[in-house]
C-alpha cells in the first residue's frame, strides 16, 4: 500500500517539472551531437556496435519528447514509465562499466559532459527513477493536459 | 507508441539534417578511415610524413610508447582534445594507435579528428602490441 503523501499530485508535479527539464537538457546536446553520443554508448560495450548509432539518433529524442511531455502532463503515465525503463538501463549500463574497470565519460547530459562515471551518478539517477516512479503511482496529476482529454 | 513514432521520425530528420549526420548502422572502418601496418606507420613516421597519437590512457603512454608519439587519450575530456587539435595544422597525416587490435580508443580518437576536419586520419590496428611484436623499439617517459 503506497503512502498518501507518497502519491500527492503536487509532489508529482514539482517531479515532472524536475524529471522533465532534466531529459529536455539531457536530450537536446545529444541531438546536436550524435557521433559524440554515439562513441559515449560504444565505450560501454554493451550494445553491438553496429546498433550503436542507431541509439544515439533515436534514444535523445525519446528522452526529449518523454521530458516534454512529463511537463506538459500528456501522457504523463507513459512517459514516466518508459524514462522509469531509461534510468534503469543507464544505472545498469554505469555499475556494469564500473565494476568491469572502465574509465569513460558517463554520457549522460551531453556530448561535452566530460565528467566520467562514478558512484555518484548512480546516485543522481537512482533519485530520477524515485521521480520517476512516484510520478508513475500517481494516478491524476494536477495541471496536465492528460485530464483535458480524459474530460473530452 | 506515440512516443516512440515521434521519436523516430524526428531522429531521421535531425540526423539527416545535421551536417555531422551519422550512418545509422555504424561500421568501423567508414568512420575511422584508413587503416595501415605497422611497417607503414613506421617508413612514414621515419621519413616524418605522419604524426603518430597514442590513444591510451595517459598512465600506459607513460609506462611506454612508440617514440616520438604523443598522447591524446580517448578519455580526455572534449574541451581538451578541442585545444589540442586545434593547435595540429589541417593537412597533417595523424596515424593512431591504442594497445591492440581489439581495443577501440584508437578508432574513438581517429574519429574525433576526421569529425574536428582532419582529413588524412589513419589506424595502425595491430596496436602497440604489434609494434612489439615486429622487434621495433618503445620508449617510456
Amino acid at each position: 500500500m503506497i503512502r498518501k503523501e507518497l502519491v500527492n499530485p503536487y509532489l508529482s508535479l514539482i517531479a515532472r517539472l524536475i524529471l522533465g527539464t532534466v531529459f529536455i537538457y539531457a536530450a537536446v546536446s545529444k541531438i546536436a551531437d550524435p557521433f559524440g553520443f554515439s562513441i559515449d554508448i560504444r565505450n560501454y560495450h554493451i550494445l553491438p556496435d553496429m546498433l550503436t548509432n542507431s541509439a544515439a539518433v533515436f534514444l535523445p529524442w525519446i528522452e526529449f519528447y518523454c521530458g516534454l511531455f512529463l511537463i506538459a502532463g500528456l501522457y504523463t503515465r507513459t512517459s514516466s514509465t518508459i524514462l522509469s525503463g531509461l534510468i534503469i538501463l543507464f544505472i545498469f549500463a554505469i555499475a556494469s562499466a564500473l565494476i568491469r574497470g572502465f574509465d569513460i565519460a558517463c554520457g549522460c547530459f551531453s556530448a561535452a559532459d566530460s565528467s566520467n562515471i562514478n558512484i555518484g551518478k548512480i546516485v543522481e539517477d537512482v533519485i530520477l527513477l524515485l521521480l520517476a516512479l512516484q510520478i508513475t503511482a500517481v494516478k491524476q496529476h494536477r495541471l496536465a493536459l492528460d485530464n483535458l482529454l480524459r474530460a473530452g | 507508441m506515440i512516443i516512440v513514432l515521434l521519436s523516430i521520425v524526428s531522429g531521421l530528420m535531425s540526423n539527416s539534417l545535421n551536417d555531422h549526420g551519422i550512418p545509422l548502422l555504424y561500421r568501423r572502418a567508414v568512420l575511422a578511415g584508413t587503416e595501415l601496418s605497422v611497417h607503414e606507420t613506421k617508413t612514414m613516421r621515419d621519413r616524418g610524413e605522419a604524426l603518430l597519437i597514442d590513444a591510451r590512457e595517459e598512465a600506459e603512454y607513460a609506462r611506454d610508447h612508440i617514440p616520438k608519439a604523443v598522447n591524446i587519450p580517448y578519455n580526455l575530456n572534449r574541451t581538451k582534445k578541442s585545444m589540442i587539435f586545434e593547435r595540429i595544422a589541417r593537412e597533417t597525416n595523424i596515424i593512431v594507435y591504442c594497445q591492440d587490435p581489439t581495443c577501440n580508443a584508437a578508432e574513438k580518437v581517429a574519429g574525433e579528428l576526421r569529425y574536428a576536419g582532419f582529413e588524412h586520419v589513419g589506424i595502425m590496428t595491430a596496436g602497440l602490441d604489434g609494434w612489439l611484436a615486429e622487434g621495433f623499439p618503445l620508449e617510456s617517459e
